[in-house]
């Protein structure tokens, strides 16, 4: 089976333990079509750089799935239904990494400079 | 009568890259920073590492002025717009 990165933004009024009911929801709705989740994260309330549906901010989360192409369709329809998620992005990728995500890393790689040649 | 044998040696010039006030060119071309072995991951969740390739204005800057590769410079330009649509970089910045 494919592996999906799934990430998903909800939206700011609701609290954490919300949204990880939303991720639990997600959860079972992929295991019902025979798929199986193999990380979750939560990357904190973040700021948006542009305002999304009005909103300055939100709750953002991330699955690494392992399910069959039907099973993510139906969870991107359950998605897009779902009143507190803001936006979704599924992601096809070749596998999926055990280490967490750049984004809430915040130790390593910060010594990465850019050199801009002037010619 | 012109001797050949006492021929003198026709002077010598610098190389014309000299004359035209070049600087001789060594280390050409820079290498690539996100090829080769330990180089940092493209993917649209290292904002960290992705805003260092687009401008003030968010603009993704072009690979002639950071000397990223071909290959990586596509694969660049997509995980930034990924990121952008997730909220994480902007479209436009002032």
């Amino acid at each position: 089976m494919p592996n999906y990165e799934i990430t998903y933004i909800a939206r700011q009024e609701i609290s954490e333990n919300d949204v990880e009911k939303i991720t639990d929801g997600f959860t079972k709705l992929l295991s019902d079509n025979g798929g199986k989740v193999i990380k979750t994260e939560y990357w904190g309330l973040r700021n948006f750089t542009y305002e999304i549906k009005k909103a300055k901010n939100g709750h953002y989360a991330f699955m690494g799935v392992d399910a069959p192409a039907p099973a993510v369709k139906e969870l991107e329809r359950n998605m897009k239904l779902h009143e507190n998620v803001v936006r979704f992005l599924t992601i096809k990728v070749d596998k999926i990494s055990r280490e967490p995500s750049a984004i809430i890393r915040t130790d390593v790689e910060d010594d990465f400079e850019l050199k801009i040649d002037n010619n | 009568m012109t001797d050949l044998s006492k021929k003198k040696p026709l002077p010598s010039f610098p190389s014309l890259s000299v004359l035209l006030g070049k600087k001789p060119q060594t280390n050409r071309r820079r290498q690539c920073p996100l090829s080769g072995e330990g180089a940092p991951k493209v993917d649209y969740k290292n904002v960290k590492l992705l805003s260092k390739f687009i401008s003030e204005r968010g603009k993704i800057i072009p690979n002639r002025i950071t000397s990223v590769s071909v290959k990586k410079q596509r694969e660049l330009a997509s995980a930034i717009k990924r990121a952008r649509y997730l909220g994480l970089l902007p479209y436009v910045a002032k």
